[in-house]
């Protein structure tokens, strides 16, 4: 069975990063959600961003 | 006596945590002392003058913070840096408030079990975040916009390979397991599945299956770039193979903005492979390419949904034959209200205008306009030389996507925050020709929580404008909304209504409501 | 559709605005870099390092904050962090109807009953304060300074103590400026325990030379100085609190509890205000302003003595 089939059959559990208003709603559901408290890495620097996630592929 | 240190490059934690992680660290069996500071200069002569600096230390910038510790043995530091991080990720208020982890990773270590993750950051951030959850294996929803293709084709390869969904970017509505998610609407649950790539087409499909009696068994988004040849379907494809395989399933429903011809017989391909029964709203597209395939072709969303509906079943032939009703109200109450209307409009009177906040919703008036009217102009224009003028925010027929670009500078969408569809309205007093407000409201989860209610004020000032120079503005809403959708239905229909508001189910019929009237005048 | 647009931030429209935040926000540039979100406390990053502070009404302002209410507070963090990431834009802040809060130091002159209040009572009122706050026993930063069994930093802190309290005593500001640069940057929390003691000091030597209506220009130079000196050696929320010094503009109410214990009205309400600031600045302030009323007291005392009637 896919992962997708897996997942039509399994108890929706969300992880949500942004809108927190998403996260009530989801609540709101009765959905199990959990919100990250998203900061901006590498100081909100793009092109260091790149170069961070460049080096944890290599790892 | 061993020191170790851990620098926290540029973290900011108020002073409160920064006491607890002291004491914390203190409290380490084995831990001499723990100094926690800011890197300074002073700061750091004093670890030195303690024997806290070394060179990782002494490389700290006064924005990072330092975390030092004289411990009695190197092997207890793994436990430390341990504790220390846990301490800063915790963050929990006093006021019992929910863990918040501050990364996906540490989201995913503390909710393993997790399968989706919902993305809304900004597009610049958004692409690496949704690549790490697809390596993590969970399913994602991106409802940012603002990632290259590039990226889109990266992460959706990656889903492909591994089996997952990736909805979006751009993805705006979806609903796995009757939970709706981003914007979409509360359903009912049943056999038919969705695949779309269309944000507002994908709600207003839901909410008339929902009406006509239907179900929903999943709806998955897959973005609006998911059909165009650099991306070659690759989401909708892997969609439609999950619904083949889903014993719920019985019917399926692809709607997208027309693709690129290729890419259209690969998905129809497949979607022919799975053997069920299917809709295909190729929004304006080739009827003739869908029905070749033997699936059935849909000339409005309310279509496909009725005709979706029809096919839980029936055969594909019976639903081709049938008839699809203009209207949900009996024809002759239609024809009352129409001419209701049509009479009190005074001599002049013949432009429609319509406000729109789904865009889809917004293509799909101008489709059916000017198939029966004729020319109708707009912001996202059926051809290039409809495009509104320059300067003109309303010219003739006119329907507009408030969503759009340029009327959202610095606001929410229009589905949210009304004011700029509340402004256009007011200024609709001065417009003398015009005979029909045409108007969307799109209830359910992520939309205003009282869409009817931001806009009579509106509506009742430019009504009683018209009627006060011997005129009549016609106000025609439809509404994409179930009873099962947290704004309560009937109350907003109610609060249109009592203001004269001709309130129709779905955005055709208020269409077709509209061009009734014209005709009348006209 | 573009759906990035529904992220966006609601309206904003903030109860109370210090006068430099609203002189970025109104004529500076428009975007800025995401510095830092607290619970109470969202630090944006203009040019020059300049942060702009908002934070929810019961929080006493800076001239560099915006005061919101509860809900504005809570709709600008979750649009903050979580869409604009590392930039943010001022559009979305309605500035016309906002109150601009005046934080210079009031004329002096113009309520001649304070210059009548003996040294003495002066005297009295700090030590009240000091016993009030040394009850608390705070035990962190440099609060022990005040008495209480010392700390690492307090013990770093010892040498340029005595030089500052000579150099108060004779109010030689050469020798105060060179044992503050001592405290820049100096010990725990994330504006360093030593950059609030300073602020505290420049805030007592302030409110004190306004009251004994001396002209400011030359501490106003050494507050410059010092705020030079703090760029790059300590964060930069603590360089923008030593900047504000040079103006003479505290924290409201650093002011409140100056101007009260300079018309010797002591209430333990205003040193609790002072004491919120921040999360442990309030006492790092609080242990400055005592500090150097005292020492500057001495001297009064001295001067008295030395020049009889």
């Amino acid at each position: 069975m896919s992962k997708v089939n897996e997942l039509f059959k399994t108890e929706l559990k969300v992880i949500n990063m942004g809108l927190k208003s998403f996260s009530n709603e989801l609540k709101h559901q009765g959905v199990t959600v959990l919100q990250v408290d998203w900061r901006p890495p590498a100081g909100g620097n793009p092109k260091m961003i790149e170069l961070l996630n460049r080096l944890k592929d290599r790892k | 006596m061993k020191s170790k240190c851990l620098i926290k490059k540029n973290s900011y934690y108020d002073s409160v945590t920064l006491m607890i992680i002291t004491k914390e660290v203190e409290s380490v069996q084995g831990v001499e002392n723990a100094v926690v500071v800011m890197g300074t200069e002073h700061n750091k002569e004093l670890l030195n003058n303690v024997g806290l600096l070394n060179d990782e230390t002494s490389a700290a910038s006064p924005n990072d913070l330092i975390i030092a510790v004289k411990l009695e043995d190197d092997s207890i530091f793994d436990s430390i840096v341990q504790k220390v991080d846990e301490l800063l990720n915790k963050k929990r208020s006093e006021a019992g408030e929910d863990y918040y982890p501050p990364t996906l990773d540490s989201a995913v270590k503390h909710l393993p079990e997790s399968n989706l993750v919902i993305i809304s950051l900004p597009g610049q951030y958004a692409a690496a975040e949704a690549k790490k959850a697809l390596l993590n294996d969970k399913h994602v929803l991106l409802f940012s916009d603002n990632v290259t293709i590039d990226q889109e084709k990266e992460l959706k390869t990656i889903a492909v390979e591994r089996g997952l969904l990736m909805m979006g970017p751009d993805c705006g509505t979806a609903c796995i397991n009757n939970v709706p998610l981003a914007f979409a609407n509360v359903v009912k649950k049943g056999c038919i599945g969705i695949v779309g790539a269309s944000g507002t087409g994908t709600q207003e499909i839901m909410v008339q299956i929902d009406k006509f009696g239907g179900g929903i068994s999943q709806a998955i988004g897959t973005g609006g770039r998911d059909l165009k040849a650099e991306i070659g379907g690759l989401m909708m494809i892997q969609g439609i193979e999950a619904l083949a395989a889903d014993e719920e399933t019985k019917v399926i429903v692809l709607v997208s903005k027309p693709p690129a011809l290729e890419v259209a017989e690969k998905v129809l391909k497949v979607l022919k492979s799975t053997g069920k029964k299917a809709v295909v709203d190729f929004i304006g597209g080739d009827d003739k390419l869908v029905l070749d395939y033997g699936f059935i072709p849909a000339a409005t969303l309310e279509e496909a949904a009725y005709k979706a509906v029809e096919l839980c079943s029936k055969s594909v032939d019976e639903v081709l034959g049938l008839e699809v009703p203009e209207f949900t109200k009996a024809t002759a109450e239609v024809e009352k209200a129409v001419k209701a209307e049509a009479s009190k409009l005074a001599k002049g009177q013949k432009y429609l205008i319509g406000l729109y906040s789904g865009g889809t919703l917004c293509d799909e008036a101008l489709k059916l306009f000017t198939k029966e009217m004729g020319d109708i102009y707009s912001n996202i224009p059926l051809k290039p030389e409809l495009r509104l003028p320059e300067n003109a925010e309303i010219y003739k027929n006119t329907a507009i996507d408030l969503g759009d670009d340029e009327y959202t500078v610095g606001r929410p969408h229009p589905m949210i925050d009304s004011y700029t569809r509340q402004q256009m309205i007011l200024k609709l007093e001065k417009e003398q020709e015009a005979a029909i407000l045409l108007l969307d409201v799109v209830l359910g989860y992520g939309s205003n929580e009282d869409p009817a209610g931001t806009l009579v004020e509106q509506i009742k000032s430019v009504k009683a404008s018209f009627d006060a120079r011997g005129q009549h503005l016609c106000v025609v809403a439809g509404i994409c909304g179930t009873k099962g959708d947290p704004q309560d239905y009937s109350e907003q229909v109610r609060k249109l209504e009592a203001e004269g508001v001709v309130v129709l189910p779905s955005n055709a019929q208020a269409v077709r409501f509209a061009i009734k009237v014209l005709r009348e005048v006209l | 559709m573009n759906w990035d647009k529904v992220k966006k931030p609601g309206y904003i429209l903030p109860i109370s605005i210090g006068s430099k935040a609203y002189e970025m926000l109104t004529k500076g540039s428009e975007r800025a870099a995401v510095h830092s979100v607290f619970r109470n406390a969202i630090n944006l990053q203009y040019e020059d390092d300049y942060l702009i502070t908002a934070m929810p009404e019961s929080f006493s302002a800076s001239c560099q904050s915006v005061i919101l209410s509860e809900a504005d507070f809570n709709t600008l963090k979750s649009s903050i962090t979580v869409f604009d990431g590392a930039q943010y834009t001022n559009s979305p802040m309605l500035l016309q109807k906002t109150r601009i809060i005046d934080l210079s130091i009031p004329d002096f002159e113009k309520f001649p009953a304070f210059k009548k209040l003996p040294v003495e009572v002066l005297k009295e009122a700090v030590k009240s304060y000091k016993e009030a706050f040394g009850s608390k026993s705070i035990a962190s930063g440099l609060a022990p300074i005040l008495g209480g069994s010392g700390n690492l930093y307090t013990e770093a802190a010892d040498r340029g103590l005595q030089e500052l309290k000579e150099s108060l005593c004779s109010e030689r500001l050469e020798g105060i400026k060179a044992a503050l640069f001592g405290f820049i940057g100096l010990g725990p929390g994330l504006t360093p325990s030593g950059d609030d003691f300073i602020y505290g000091c420049l805030a007592a030597l302030y409110y004190f030379w306004a009251y004994k209506d001396k002209d400011r220009s030359i501490l106003e130079k050494t507050a410059a100085e010092i705020a030079v000196m703090a760029n790059k050696k300590t964060t930069i929320i603590s360089y923008n609190m030593l900047r504000s010094c040079i103006a003479g503009e505290f924290n409201e109410s650093v002011r409140d509890f100056c101007i009260s214990l300079l018309n010797s009205k002591y209430s333990e309400a205003f040193m609790e205000k002072v004491l919120r600031i921040g999360s442990s600045s309030g006492a790092d302030i609080m242990t400055g302003m005592l500090f150097t009323f005292e020492s500057l007291l001495d001297k009064e005392v001295k001067n008295e003595i030395k020049m009889p009637n």
